[in-house]
């Protein structure tokens, strides 16, 4: 006992090394986990409100271009409603199932391989973990964990984020799933050989979950490879966002959703 | 021997660690070089202090940078690993520590101090990377990234350091 006692003193400061690691490789391991994810994370209340102080005196300097930005998106609205065309953009509602929260990033990555943003909404103004993020331009992400004031967006730049997704105009069903090679593009995935995809094609969502409605623009076909042993097409995107510069986006909450998805494990 | 200067170090935190959010992490070099100068506030660290207390100031710090960034663990793990190797390292490039505990380019040197803290940015850098990255494909590019963000912290690093230090030195 005593030999166990001296062993552990003389190896104290390694052995508290070593706990402290093995601490943070717990907290490295289990980020899914709510509790960890919760506390350590962007949108937890102190870190949120220091974010929130620094976007603010940050995008003062950008109020210029957030005004012609929302001065474009409220002419496009306009049209839209003047014309009464029958695309809609589904961000006010589509049949009564989304609601549209509004929100302001205060914090945002887009250069890391996993990206994260920090928006100025929380719990106490009905946001929820799942909920899809969009701006006027198209998909941002989907929510991961909240706070009361602010949460915290997985974004699209995200390597383990799939977005289902369709191209357009064939209404052919893939994946959007980013590969880490910078903010401006991504990859679409499981697009079958026999389809016809042109440069410019549309990728946008498919509607078959309850994150997002269909037809949310996701980006568009900048290049294509068709390689003889593979059986679906290697394509890149363009992406209708320039992540380096969000600043106004919209969270959609599904009224329908708890019934989708107790549909869903009813079916599994 | 001299004391610790505690008001150098305090200055420190303020510049290294509360500019590392709203300034630094938004500033990014050819898409590759990463400012990750909080490291600065953990080498500049005086030498002879308590172990437990230095690498409790390595995970601490470590933590609040993943509370930012939305890495839990990544960065208290790096952090935690750089002190424990920090002094060895130091007996090292450094030798004993000296009458002055305190560490800045003029107590040190430029020389000496780049030989001490381009290893340990380099690998705190590259076990953060590593870890981030999480596969072995595309690994070049973690290099690319670790030398690109190892230069571009430690010519900040250096230019805090020297700013502080010689206001100090003067006052």
């Amino acid at each position: 006992m005593l030999r166990l006692i001296e062993f552990l003193y003389r190896f104290r400061i390694f052995l508290f090394f070593i706990f402290l690691e093995l601490i943070a490789i717990w907290l490295l391991t289990s980020y899914n986990q709510y509790y960890n994810a919760y506390f350590f994370n962007s949108s937890n209340a102190i870190s949120g409100s220091i974010q929130e102080a620094t976007a603010n005196t940050i995008q003062y300097s950008q109020l210029r271009e957030v005004n012609s930005r929302l001065a474009k998106e409220n002419a496009k609205l306009r049209e839209q409603l003047l014309n009464r065309i029958q695309y809609q953009p589904k961000i006010d509602t589509i049949n009564g199932r989304y609601v549209v929260i509004s929100a302001r990033v205060v914090n945002n990555d887009f250069s890391r391989s996993a990206n994260y943003l920090t928006l100025n909404r929380g719990t106490k103004d009905g946001v929820s973990i799942g909920m899809g993020v969009i701006s006027d331009e198209g998909v941002v992400g989907t929510v991961k964990s909240m706070s009361e004031n602010f949460c915290t967006v997985t974004s699209l730049l995200h390597q383990e984020q799939m977005v289902s997704s369709q191209l357009l105009p064939s209404r052919t069903f893939c994946t959007t799933q980013w590969n880490a090679a910078g903010p401006l593009t991504s990859k679409v995935k499981f697009l079958p050989r026999h389809v016809e995809i042109e440069k410019g094609d549309s990728i946008v969502t498919s509607g078959f979950n309850a994150i997002f409605p269909p037809e949310i623009l996701i980006g568009t076909v900048k290049e294509f490879e068709l390689k003889n042993e593979l059986s679906f097409y290697d394509v890149t995107i363009d992406l209708a966002n320039d992540f380096t510069s969000l600043t106004n986006l919209y969270l959609l909450k599904n009224e329908l959703r708890k019934e989708m998805d107790s549909l869903l494990i009813l079916n599994e | 021997m001299n004391r610790i200067d505690y008001k150098t170090l305090i200055t420190y935190f303020g510049v290294f660690v509360i500019c590392q959010f709203p300034i630094l992490n938004k500033f990014i070099f050819a898409n590759n070089a990463f400012g990750f100068i909080y490291i600065g506030f953990l080498l500049l660290l005086p030498r002879g202090l308590n172990p437990f207390l230095k690498i409790t100031a390595g995970f601490v710090l470590g933590l609040i940078i993943d509370t930012f960034s939305n890495t839990p663990g990544l960065h208290a793990f790096a952090c935690t690993f750089t002190m424990f190797v920090r002094d060895y390292w130091y007996l090292i490039t450094l030798g004993e520590p000296e009458d002055d505990p305190n560490i800045n380019i003029f107590s040190i040197g430029l020389t000496r101090i780049v030989s001490s803290f381009t290893p340990l940015i380099a690998f705190h850098l590259l076990l953060i990377f590593a870890i981030e990255h999480g596969q072995f494909s595309g690994f070049s590019k973690v290099i690319s990234k670790t030398v690109l963000s190892t230069v571009f912290s430690l010519m900040v690093i250096l230019i805090v350091d020297f700013a502080v230090a010689k206001r100090n030195i003067r006052s």
